[in-house]
C-alpha cells in the first residue's frame, strides 16, 4: 500500500517575497518616522538657540536705548563707521558718543542673510560703553529682508521687531519673529 | 574517484586577501571617522567654553576671563582678570588621539567677559585634525558672542550646508 508523499516544510518563494517586503516596508516607515523626529529635534534646538540670541539683542537695544539723548530712526547723520551700503535703522545719540545699527549685507561670508550691525564705542569690563573708537560688529545675523524695524508705538515708547529665516540641513525654512517694547526717552520722531 | 572535501590552498588564499583587504578598508575609514568626531567635539567643546565664560560672568556679576591654549579653555596666567568659575574647559577631554588635535585662533591671550554677559574679545578659531582634512572654523562677535560655526576653506570661514 504506498502512502502519499508528505508535504514539503518550509516556505513557497512567493511567502518569502512577501514577507520579505512587508519587512522591508516596515523598516523603511520606521526609519522615516527616526529621521522626521531627528529634524524635529534639530529644528527645536535652533528655534531656541535663535531665540536666545534674539532676547540678548533685545536686552542690549534696552540698555543703549535707556542711556539714549536721542534717538532718530532711520538716519545715520553723525555714523562714526562707514555703513557700507547698509540701510540705517536706528541712530541713539549717548554721552559716550553715537551709536548707530544699520542692516544690509554681511562683511563676511560665514555670516547668513542680512545682518544688523551696531557701529558705536566698545564695551568695558562692567559692561557699559567705554570711551574709545567705535567698532562696527555683527550683532545678529539670518535677518530677513525686513529683518529689523523699530516703530513708534506711543510716546516715548519703541517697537522692536527682530524677523529671522533659517534653513535646516534638510533643507526646510523656518522662520522666527520677536517683539518687544522698549522706553525710547529721546526718541526724535521723523 | 569522488572529490576530496574542504578548501584547496588557492581558496583560502583568497579568501584571507580579501578579509584582509576589507579589515584595512575600514581601519582607514574608521581612523578618518574618528578624527572627523574629535574635530566635531573640539569645536563644539570651543562654543561650550565661550558659553560658559559668558554665563559664569552673568551669573556672579563679575567681570572675568578665559584663555584658549592647545589644550583647551583654561583661566588667563596674567593679566588682572579671575578665570570665569567652571569656564575651564579640555578641548579632547576624554576623547582617544586627542594629540592629533590641532588647533589655531586669533583670539586675545585672554578672552574676556563684562560683569553683564557681554563678550569683549572676538576672533576667529580653527579646529582641525592631523588624521582629517575637516578644518572647522568658529567665528565669535562681539559684543553679544554671536558664533557661526563653518568649514575653514582657502584661509577663509565659509558657511557649511550641513550645518
Amino acid at each position: 500500500m504506498s502512502r502519499p508523499p508528505a508535504k514539503r516544510g518550509g516556505f513557497t518563494l512567493l511567502e518569502l517575497l512577501l514577507a520579505l517586503g512587508l519587512g522591508l516596508l516596515f523598516s523603511g516607515l520606521m526609519v522615516q518616522v527616526l529621521v522626521l523626529q531627528g529634524q524635529q529635534g534639530a529644528l527645536l534646538v535652533r528655534q531656541l538657540r535663535e531665540r536666545g540670541m534674539q532676547r540678548r539683542t533685545f536686552a542690549l537695544l534696552r540698555s543703549e536705548l535707556l542711556r539714549a539723548e536721542r534717538v532718530a530712526l532711520g538716519s545715520a547723520a553723525g555714523a562714526a563707521c562707514g555703513l557700507a551700503g547698509r540701510q540705517p535703522v536706528l541712530q541713539i545719540s549717548t554721552a559716550e558718543g553715537p551709536i548707530t545699527y544699520s542692516i544690509g549685507t554681511a562683511p563676511s561670508a560665514i555670516w547668513r542673510g542680512r545682518v544688523l550691525m551696531r557701529c558705536g564705542p566698545a564695551f568695558g569690563l562692567d559692561g557699559e560703553p567705554s570711551a574709545g573708537a567705535a567698532q562696527n560688529r555683527v550683532v545678529i545675523d539670518a535677518l530677513t529682508a525686513t529683518g529689523f524695524r523699530a516703530e513708534p508705538a506711543s510716546a516715548g515708547v519703541l517697537q522692536l521687531r527682530l524677523e529671522q529665516e533659517f534653513s535646516l540641513p534638510s533643507g526646510s525654512k523656518h522662520r522666527l519673529q520677536g517683539v518687544q517694547a522698549v522706553a525710547a526717552a529721546g526718541l526724535v520722531t521723523p | 574517484m569522488a572529490r576530496p572535501e574542504g578548501f584547496t590552498l588557492l581558496e583560502l588564499l583568497v579568501v584571507v586577501a580579501a578579509l584582509a583587504g576589507l579589515a584595512l578598508l575600514s581601519l582607514g575609514v574608521s581612523s578618518e571617522t574618528l578624527a572627523r568626531q574629535r574635530v566635531e567635539a573640539a569645536t563644539r567643546r570651543v562654543l561650550l567654553g565661550l558659553e560658559r565664560g559668558r554665563l559664569a560672568a552673568e551669573r556672579q556679576g563679575m567681570p572675568c576671563a578665559l584663555a584658549l591654549g592647545s589644550q583647551g579653555w583654561q583661566a588667563p596666567q596674567a593679566g588682572a582678570l579671575p578665570g570665569c568659575q567652571g569656564g575651564a574647559l579640555e578641548l579632547g577631554e576624554g576623547v582617544a588621539g586627542s594629540a592629533e588635535l590641532r588647533l589655531e585662533h586669533n583670539l586675545p591671550e585672554a578672552v574676556r567677559f563684562s560683569s553683564n554677559g557681554l563678550v569683549l574679545d572676538g576672533g576667529t578659531v580653527v579646529v582641525g585634525d592631523s588624521a582629517t582634512v575637516l578644518r572647522r572654523c568658529v567665528v565669535v562677535s562681539l559684543p553679544l558672542g554671536v558664533t557661526r560655526v563653518g568649514l575653514w576653506e582657502g584661509g577663509a570661514c565659509r558657511p557649511d550646508p550641513a550645518l
